[in-house]
């Protein structure tokens, strides 16, 4: 349960009698399950009695305090661990029945304040405090109420005062700012008056520090150093013999609480110093806005605030575990680069622009912060160019899109303060690497004063990621490799029981028996156990290291005649029957289903909880899903019995509806793929992962296909826990083939079955994509047509025309695959073969230097840039140019279309056609033709604004016959994937190759055909993004820029208000914006039917959720 | 003690002298389930007086601290003389004359109970002086004796040191004319109780309120042994009607404790009520002669 970081806490541990850190990790774990254990169904045997857990509490908390000069390390390791063995004491004491309870008693016993468990609660907090997991410390106490605290003694008015300040200390919330009640007894003792005047000055301690950490207070009141010389006032020292200090118990609270505020003062946010330039108080506006809400600083951020700020100064690699509190590091780091320049912040997929473009608005307000989502085409289109970079703005987009801006408007990086690179691992990626790997370069190129921020839960050599920032840029770079987290995942592995597994077999045979011969086999549900670690990473194949546990799961079985058990489909059964039960009794799941994005809705129909009605915003998505697919959505049903769906099989409206329904508690579970849901922020308690294999990409090798097994399946672990809802998680991985356990003896055969289980979050070693490209220059191999579809990528980026041979070199000089491959000295070399390799290509082929310019600007390789290159300028010289974005897809259909197979395959990924009518259009002509007939039909119907399941018709063989499922042989989801791959991706892409060589040829060649009508060139700018929206008409597409997503809505809006002639494609977008928001503002009174006007209000529902 | 009035370090040295020169810690006895210690002299005629001395001198130790503390904190002055007066009154009440129900109840769970509770005290007091058969060591920090009659929680807490080793003992006392039996059981219940950790805020508290005197090196042994399962267990019994202390108490064999450590400290006394009502008037008698 416990990774490295609480590891390397328990090592600070003082030696105790014969107990060490390893015995005490197994006992809080083996705690924990005996807690747990009823939410599986198990019938387990204690293995931890709780007086054990509560005499290890007492041993380490008066250790923390007892002794002077403690080594703070010590003190946070014992109070971690008294808070940890509390806490999982109470979890134990509420979930047992028996007799011998030592809580069914019901905590009767008084303390202080309240029962015991009461006090024991807020001195769990102020422990967790201590430790500092302040997250752990709010949740322990997050339920307490005045009524906890009721005291009928004189003491009672000033203890319910003081002590709710104290909760809110735990809780980091502001205090009340109330009066302390004055003491009502008439003639009260001296002992109760010096009492109530104790209890006063704690409160006001308390009230002032949160009040200073919360910006309400200007000096910093020294808390800790108040409350600790109060409890000196209880010390006497002159007594003879010596007495033990007075009021013992209020003493004990005043050492916790002066503790608690010493650890919580030395991580304050308003503690971190502002940047030099930070004029009009940007920064301190920040800290004044931020810190009611998020007072302190989680070790990440606080080493970044120490050694990158102010500034920041220095770049950071940001090494630290899933949920340890990235997102606050970049927060920090932004807060301050505002005050001099714009912010990058760059994320791997759409989603998670769009989430961080939310938590960064609502941090930093709407207008501070743009979202680019969408590919990299070129475009010229004013307002979807990132021409308009402004100071003070955080943009946030994919690494693609930014190359997109690199490209076009590089002179806008001069003024970037800060490039933030969330799930920063994406370098290692064999395919989109190469970009992100590029994008850095080339802004540590351009943007000498940029500071960069990479982040990733999963990199194991960020001190060499580091190194290459550095040596790239003359700046030092910190590394924060900071295992610290707030929570703790205990990892599983789910398995067939052998002794009751050979029972119910035994059962179900001796059933078959009794039926006719006919019937070969017997279906039964087999029990599941689990084998769980008592460790975090699963290094030890100790047995003692391990427990085995029961659950009244079953998983789906046969046996057969002769008495074998076959497991066809059991992964995917058993998962869901592991989540339902999970789900069940409370937890909140999430599911990696990572082998196919089908086995998702699979499982989410053997899945089903009772819960609440969906929201409007979740309606009004999947109204807009409706919509777009042209049939209800197979999503809704699950939605409605808790199921969530996150697979790329769905839309983007149902993805959200998802993220919104999870989020927001509807969806008790969400089953996703590997990838789709990354670095969402999705709160778990429990995590279940069906299957060891992933989904990979062909082209990749056995050891690449065990990295990015080990990288995706361990991401998906550490999502498990959110550090305010539940702080000890578990993990459980489903192998794909049944697993009989018999004892924890069988660990050494259970982790061959799930083998990343053995390794830390942080276990992927970063390489380069572009790494053999790099090695293959140096070596004089370089060859383009060897290249791979990356390094094609890579290697037009890197050829520029002549003129610009020192910037490749600078971008070559800074890429990290040069650092790795210690060549900083050959790079000049490096980059005339580059040259010289792009030259001899555009010469053999015949087409002049500048289409390599084109091709870097349009982001597409090389030889298909020529391709297109020599296919464009025979039609514009031979014809007239198209004047409409029809005209110019099927030009660009005709011109692809006759692309050799290798060039067309890197533009279009042959993954989502399968057996459909255009699976032949890599194939020889003339088996082509039929195929891109069809695929043709397609895009017209995709620019159309035909619903997907219309759009199915074109693409499939056998009818459509309006079959909405989201199975394997079902249409709808081919067809989003084909939308999604290669019109929102591949051909935008081709279409941004065909603006870029018009208007390079009217630059470069201006005896070329390239100069062309008003009309023909408007169509053409407009073209990328019609093709990926899906819009023929500019009139729709300025539906569309002005807001409108979704694609069919767009039309629908179109058709409703119809623009006016004669406007200019600017013109066109705000006369739209206008309009949408007067028909949000129900200015349009009758517009449309009542399905017409529903559709408007859920997309002004969703707009206004954005 | 020939004082007429004195500090209250005086009153409380004179008087553990005068207790030390009549008490008698004998060996203790093993029987199946826990150790037999019994003292003597208790009933001998100065110990009333001594007792009452010792006792309100603890009681003046604290009422001194807070009308320091009062002071400090409030401006406050407070009759120190009548903080003690009005504090000794709320344990042991005025007088002895004890003739309705409630008059006997108070005297038999109220004013008893906290005399029998400064006995345990001003026996383990005495066991910090020298050691004693109590625990096996010498006592060197001992809880505060408490001063309010209707409190929860353990009686007392103390560590001892043995050869440089240090233990944790927790005593529970028990007044008792005859009732002997009943009485350990419920000693039992509650030793049985510290053991599931039901009593754990107060046995951290007491335990930190060592902090200003426990030896650093001690300090640092106080985790060893609250977590290796070998307290000591101090029911501490004044009665007068004997009971079997050698029979065998299977509640007691219930403890992880070890047996050697699980020591009745039986205290006898020929006329339970005139010993009980003999201190209450030396309580009284001995507020007024602490100079506060």
């Amino acid at each position: 349960m416990f990774n490295r970081g609480i590891d390397a806490l328990l090592a600070a541990l003082p030696t105790i009698a014969g107990l060490d850190a390893g015995q005490i990790r197994r006992m809080l774990t083996a705690a924990w399950l005996d807690a747990t254990a009823p939410r599986l169904g198990a019938d387990n045997a204690t293995t931890v009695p709780i007086e054990t857990l509560r005499r290890l509490a007492t041993a380490l908390e008066v250790h923390a305090v007892l002794p002077d000069q403690t080594a703070p390390a010590m003190i946070r390791a014992c109070a971690f661990v008294a808070a940890e063995a509390l806490t999982i004491a109470h979890d134990r004491a509420a979930t047992d029945t028996t007799t011998a309870s030592v809580d069914n008693d019901g905590g009767v016993q008084f303390w202080l304040f309240g029962t015991v468990r009461t006090f024991e609660r807020v001195e769990c907090a102020l422990l967790y405090l201590i430790a500092g997991y302040d997250a752990n410390a709010a949740l322990t106490v997050t339920d307490i109420s005045g009524e906890d605290l009721e005291d009928g003694s004189g003491e009672g008015p000033i203890v319910l005062w003081a002590v709710q300040r104290i909760l809110q200390l735990c809780r980091l919330a502001p205090a009340a700012s109330d009066d302390p009640p004055t003491l009502a007894t008439q003639l009260p003792s001296a002992r109760l008056r010096v009492r109530h005047e104790l209890w006063r000055r704690i409160g006001v301690h308390v009230t002032e520090h949160l009040g200073w950490l919360m910006f309400r207070g200007e000096a910093d009141p020294g808390a800790g150093n108040a409350l600790r010389a109060l409890a000196g006032r209880l010390e006497d020292r002159d007594q003879v013999p010596p007495r033990p200090a007075a009021h013992a118990d209020l003493y004990h609270l005043l050492l916790l609480l002066a503790a608690a505020c010493d650890e919580t003062g030395g991580r304050a946010l308003r503690a971190v110093p502002p940047p030099p330039d930070d004029t009009g108080d940007r920064f301190g506006t920040y800290q004044r806005h931020r810190a009611p809400s998020r007072p302190l600083l989680w070790p990440a951020a606080q080493e970044y605030a120490n050694h990158a700020l102010p500034g920041p100064h220095a770049h950071a690699v940001v090494a630290v575990p899933t949920n340890s509190g990235k997102s606050a590091v970049a927060e920090l780091g932004i807060s301050q680069a505002l005050s001099r320049g714009w912010v990058l912040y760059l994320a791997p997929t759409n989603a998670l622009v769009g989430q961080i473009r939310r938590q960064v608005a609502d941090i930093f307000g709407r207008s501070a912060v743009r979202e680019f989502l969408g590919g990299a085409e070129y475009t010229q289109l004013t307002g979807e160019s990132l021409d308009q970079i402004e100071d003070q703005q955080v943009l946030v987009m994919t690494p693609e899109k930014c190359s997109l801006a690199l490209r076009q408007n590089p002179e806008a990086f001069t003024n970037l303060a800060l490039c933030v690179f969330d799930e920063a691992h994406l370098l290692g990626d064999r395919t989109r690497g190469v970009i992100a790997e590029l994008v850095l370069a080339e802004i540590m190129h351009r943007a000498r004063q940029a500071r960069l921020l990479l982040m990733s839960a999963l990199i194991a050599n960020p001190a060499a990621l580091g190194e290459w920032m550095s040596q790239a840029t003359d700046t030092p770079a910190i590394v924060i490799d900071e295992p610290w987290r707030p929570t703790r995942t205990l990892r599983a592995i789910a398995g067939i029981d052998r002794t009751r597994g050979t029972t119910a077999a035994q059962a179900a045979l001796d059933q078959l028996q009794q039926l006719g011969e006919h019937r070969k086999k017997q279906g039964f549900d087999v029990p599941v156990a689990l084998l769980a670690g008592l460790q975090g990473a699963w290094a030890s194949q100790t047995a003692e290291d391990y427990t085995l546990l029961q659950t009244d799961i079953g998983a789906p079985m046969t046996v057969t005649r002769q008495g074998n058990w076959a497991a066809d489909g059991y992964c995917t059964p058993t998962t869901a029957a592991i989540v339902q039960r999970l789900g069940d009794r409370g937890d909140k799941i999430l599911a990696f289903l990572p082998r196919s994005k089908h086995d998702s809705f699979t499982a989410a129909r053997l899945t089903g909880f009772n819960t609440m009605p969906l929201d409007a915003v979740v309606e009004a998505l999947l109204h807009l899903a409706d919509l777009e697919l042209g049939a209800p959505s197979a999503l809704r049903a699950h939605l409605q019995r808790g199921v969530a769906v996150h697979t790329s099989a769905l839309l983007r409206e149902e993805q959200r509806a998802s993220e919104v329904a999870f989020e927001r508690g509807f969806a008790i579970a969400m089953y996703a793929t590997g990838t789709m849901a990354q670095g969402l922020n999705l709160p778990a308690t429990a995590v279940v992962i069906g299957g060891t294999e992933i989904g990979y990409d062909t082209t990749s090798s056995l050891q690449q296909r065990r990295e990015q097994t080990r990288a995706q399946l361990l991401n998906a672990i550490g999502r498990a826990g959110r550090a305010h809802i539940a702080p000890r998680s578990m993990a459980v991985v489903v192998p794909n083939k049944a697993l009989l356990l018999s004892s924890t003896a069988d660990a050494s055969n259970a982790v061959r079955r799930a083998e990343f289980l053995q390794d830390e979050d942080a276990s992927s070693e970063l390489a380069s994509a572009l790494d053999g490209l790099i090695a293959n220059v140096i070596s004089g191999d370089l060859a383009v047509d060897t290249l791979t579809a990356s390094e094609h990528t890579a290697f037009s980026f890197l050829t520029f025309e002549d003129s610009d041979e020192n910037e490749t070199r600078q971008v070559v000089g800074k890429s990290w695959a040069v650092h790795r491959a210690h060549a900083q000295l050959l790079v000049p070399e490096i980059t005339r073969s580059l040259a010289a390799a792009g030259n001899a290509f555009l010469q053999a082929t015949g087409v002049p230097k500048w289409v390599a310019l084109a091709a870097h600007q349009s982001g597409i390789a090389l030889p298909e840039t020529a391709s297109l290159y020599r296919g464009l300028r025979d039609h514009l010289t031979a014809a007239r140019a198209p004047n409409t974005i029809s005209g110019w897809a099927d030009l660009m259909l005709n011109l692809i279309s006759r692309l050799p197979g290798p060039q067309l395959q890197r533009l279009l990924t042959n993954t989502p056609y399968g057996s459909s009518r255009l699976a032949n259009i890599y194939a020889d002509e003339p088996d082509r033709a039929p195929s891109w007939a069809a695929y043709r039909a397609t895009l017209h119907a995709w620019l159309a604004g035909d619903p997907i399941i219309a759009i199915a018709g074109h693409i499939q063989n056998k009818p459509v016959n309006a079959n909405a499922k989201r199975g394997p042989q079902d249409p709808l989801p081919r067809t989003i994937a084909i939308t999604g791959d290669a019109f929102k991706f591949g051909l935008p892409l081709v279409a941004g190759a065909l603006t870029a060589l018009t208007t390079l040829g009217r630059e470069h060649d201006p005896d070329g055909p390239w100069f062309l009508p008003d009309d023909a060139l408007r169509t053409l700018s407009l073209l990328p993004l019609a093709i990926r929206s899906g819009a023929d008409t500019p009139e729709v597409l300025a539906w569309i820029r002005a807001g409108v997503h979704t694609r069919v809505a767009a039309h629908l809006l179109h058709r409703l208000l119809p623009a006016p002639a004669g406007q200019s494609d600017e013109d066109l977008r705000r006369w739209a914006y206008g309009r949408l928001h007067e028909v949000f503002d129900n200015a349009w009174s009758g517009l449309g039917t009542p399905a017409q006007v529903q559709t408007i209000q859920a997309l002004r529902i969703v707009r206004e959720a954005r | 003690m020939t004082v007429g009035a004195s500090s209250v370090i005086d009153l409380l040295t004179a008087a553990v002298d005068d207790l030390e020169k009549c008490v008698v810690f004998h060996p203790g006895i093993a029987t199946p389930s826990h150790t037999v210690v019994s003292v003597t002299g208790v009933d001998s005629a100065q110990v009333p007086l001594a007792l009452g001395r010792y006792l309100v001198g603890a009681l003046s130790g604290a009422v001194q601290l807070d009308a320091q503390l009062s002071q400090d904190m409030l401006a406050e002055g407070v009759d120190r003389r009548e903080e003690i007066n009005r504090t000794v009154q709320s344990l042991i009440g005025s007088h002895n004359l004890f003739v309705t129900r409630e008059e006997r109840r108070f005297r038999d769970t109220r004013r008893n109970a906290w005399i029998g509770e400064g006995v345990a005290h001003a026996l383990l007091a005495l066991s910090a002086r020298r050691e004693t058969s109590c625990v096996d060591g010498q006592i060197c920090a001992l809880s505060e004796v408490h001063e309010t009659p209707n409190r929860q929680g353990l009686d007392s807490v103390s560590t001892y040191v043995q050869a440089g080793v240090l233990g944790v003992a927790i005593g529970e006392s028990k007044s008792t004319a005859s009732n002997v039996n009943a009485n350990l059981g419920s000693a039992a219940d509650l030793f049985i109780d510290v053991e599931l950790g039901k009593h754990g805020p107060d046995l951290r508290s007491k335990l930190m309120a060592f902090r200003p005197i426990l030896a650093p090196g001690l300090k640092e042994q106080v985790k060893d042994s609250l977590w290796s399962e070998n307290a000591s267990y101090l029911p501490i019994i004044v009665y007068q009607d004997a009971g079997d202390f050698t029979a065998s108490r299977p509640k007691f064999n219930q403890l992880k404790t070890p047996r050697h450590r699980r020591r009745f400290i039986v205290v006898e006394l020929a006329d339970f009520h005139r010993f009980f009502d003999s201190v209450a008037d030396a309580m009284r008698r001995a507020v007024a002669e602490v100079v506060v």
